[in-house]
């Protein structure tokens, strides 16, 4: 009997050990980006945020430059995914049994955890390559946000359909029974009244995205300068930090971590608000 | 009117499909990207070709398979019993009110971006393993081969397969957590009316739902297969069939994402047909692991 409760103890020793054994690393991480970026950060509040890097060596410098260029890169890759993940989000909902959203979710459910970076390199391929691409850029910022909306686009579609099957079907059919066209109950009735949750999936998307280097790295390559052009390589916060990261010089790992510590809190920052979105959809409905 | 009520499913319709089709799109992609490489080499010449050398013009993938199979692997190994017992600490033996903070607190790793992980891995958890454990390693353990090696650098496999593992972990920890929840009351009620003690009637529940725990581990190691940028960040960038695991490496992802951008020609080629090679572990991983989804959704999943 005694062995018995030895037993158990140990059992439940490691079952803590291994919480903690998850929670270190976190902690470390968190408190390496507070102390070497924080510090950066607070010693050149502003300069951090709007100047471009400076080479190794010098001084200073901040992320500006990366910060437009993720701007540009994210928001056209939402302008180009979300609508294709909202409407396709919508037929699997409401033409739920044809056989079209049944295969739409079938494969929407492969291609969430497909290897990011082979979205990258087909869209390389069809894009910006010289040899085979459409438009023969050579690497990229457009092709860049190609393939960071193909990554969101079976995200959003397959929240957005969790979101219209929680609307109940007395609603469509009193909007049917109205009279209304399909249309008119898809876009002003039953899409106003999810509103929130649809927003909620686009968030979801936008911090799954804003993360993503390796596509990135494959169809823009590598650039520390200011954006310039849609067909030029542009410079992003997360191959910032990769570069930096992997570079010998300490003010450069500074700089990574200070980088870190921004992209972390800003996709923390956009979770938070599709947590925010998430509870107000269930009071709407 | 009825011609405006398809009309709308039509455009709907349409998006859909393009969903549907973005994965024989992407399967012709990596093929037509391959053509040229493949039709100047055989399929299984690159697979079985022991040798990645770009002055030599030798494009081998076995060494990058190799690399995977076995940074992958480790990572499944180092998470499995880690994720499986936070998993039962967080929905059997803690308070619920704290339960839930510690479970926002391990979804919080799943949202660390790779890159960050990476870039501890390089600056932080590398050169403190290479000082601490490595060293410790290979002072008293190196009579195993698996810790042999000649010259002791902080970025091998071991540190891949640390870092690896321990960004598959929040997904494993909340799919069996999801999964001990689907448990039916009653099985719990008969393990302690039998006199069990704790840890047997966690036994008992962990084994009732063993194919969902399967799943989970199948989807992490396709994710694991998959990661790029924090591998090729810690592995040290050397390829070779080395068994030791304090040794480098390379894998598919890292030779991709390291070379892809100034490779043209045979080389660029022959680098998508190693993306060809993992959308083929990828795919098989996450299949095994809808299928087994799928008969669940009969079982105690209903």
């Amino acid at each position: 009997m005694n062995l018995k409760k030895l037993r158990d103890m140990l059992y439940t020793g490691l079952a803590y050990l291994s919480l903690l054994l998850l929670t270190i690393p976190l902690v470390w991480i968190f408190f390496e980006c507070i102390v070497e970026g924080g510090h950066y950060i607070i010693s050149r509040p502003i300069e951090f945020f709007t100047d471009i890097g400076k080479p190794p060596g010098v001084e200073g410098g901040g992320i500006g430059h990366a910060i437009q260029g993720s701007l540009y890169m994210l928001g056209l890759a939402l302008l180009i995914g979300v609508p294709i993940g909202i409407f396709s989000g919508i037929y699997m909902a409401e033409r739920r049994n044809s056989p079209i959203a049944k295969a739409a979710r079938f494969v929407s459910d492969i291609l969430v955890e497909f290897p990011t970076i082979l979205v990258g390199i087909v869209t390389y391929i069809f894009l910006a390559s010289k040899v085979t691409g459409i438009l023969a850029t050579g690497p990229a910022a457009f092709a860049a946000s190609f393939a960071l909306a193909l990554i969101i686009t079976p995200i959003v579609a397959r929240s957005v359909e969790t979101v219209f099957l929680t609307i109940s079907n007395d609603i469509r059919e009193g909007a049917y029974a109205l009279g209304l066209s399909s249309s008119k109950v898809i876009f002003r009735i039953l899409l106003p009244a999810v509103k929130a949750g649809v927003v909620t999936a686009v968030l979801i998307g936008l911090a799954k995205m804003a993360g993503e280097s390796a596509p990135i790295i494959v169809t823009n390559g590598i650039s520390n300068f200011w954006f310039s052009k849609w067909t030029e390589p542009s410079p992003s916060i997360p191959v910032l930090i990769y570069i930096y990261g992997l570079s010998p010089f300490k003010e450069w790992q500074t700089q990574a971590w200070a980088a870190s510590l921004f992209l972390m809190l800003l996709i923390m920052g956009v979770g938070f608000l599709a947590r925010r979105f998430t509870k107000k959809l269930w009071v709407g409905v | 009117m009825v011609t405006i009520k398809k009309s709308i499913f039509i455009f709907l319709g349409s998006f859909a499909l393009f969903l549907v089709l973005m994965l024989p799109f992407y399967f012709f992609g990596e093929l037509y990207g391959a053509s040229e490489f493949f039709s100047k080499f055989s399929f299984l010449d690159f697979i079985l070709g022991p040798e990645w050398s770009l002055p030599e013009q030798r494009y081998g993938a076995l060494q990058a398979i190799y690399g995977t199979l076995i940074v992958a692997g480790l990572a499944l190994l180092i998470t499995t019993p880690i994720s499986i017992t936070a998993a039962v600490a967080i929905s059997e033996f803690i308070p619920e009110w704290f339960s839930e903070r510690l479970g926002t607190l391990i979804d919080m790793i799943a949202t660390i971006p790779s890159v960050v992980v990476g870039l501890w891995g390089i600056l932080s958890l590398g050169p403190f393993l290479s000082n601490t454990l490595y060293k410790f390693l290979v002072e008293n353990l190196s009579f195993l081969p698996i810790f042999q090696t000649t010259t002791l650098t902080a970025y091998n496999k071991l540190t891949a397969a640390l870092i690896l593992g321990y960004m598959i972990t929040p997904f494993v920890v909340s799919v069996i957590k999801e999964n001990l929840r689907l448990v039916p009351i009653e099985i719990k009620e008969a393990a302690y009316a039998l006199g069990l003690t704790k840890w047997e009637t966690v036994r008992i529940m962990l084994s009732y739902i063993k194919p969902g725990i399967f799943a989970a581990l199948m989807l992490a190691l396709g994710r694991a297969v998959a990661e790029a940028v924090a591998v090729s960040m810690v592995i040290g960038n050397t390829c070779s069939f080395s068994i030791s695991l304090l040794d480098p490496a390379c894998t598919l992802t890292t030779l991709i994402i390291n070379n892809f951008v100034e490779a043209t020609g045979t080389e660029a080629a022959a680098l998508i047909g190693l993306g060809l090679v993992l959308f083929m572990i990828s795919i098989l991983l996450v299949l095994v692991s809808r299928l087994i989804y799928s008969k669940l959704l009969g079982g105690y999943m209903k």
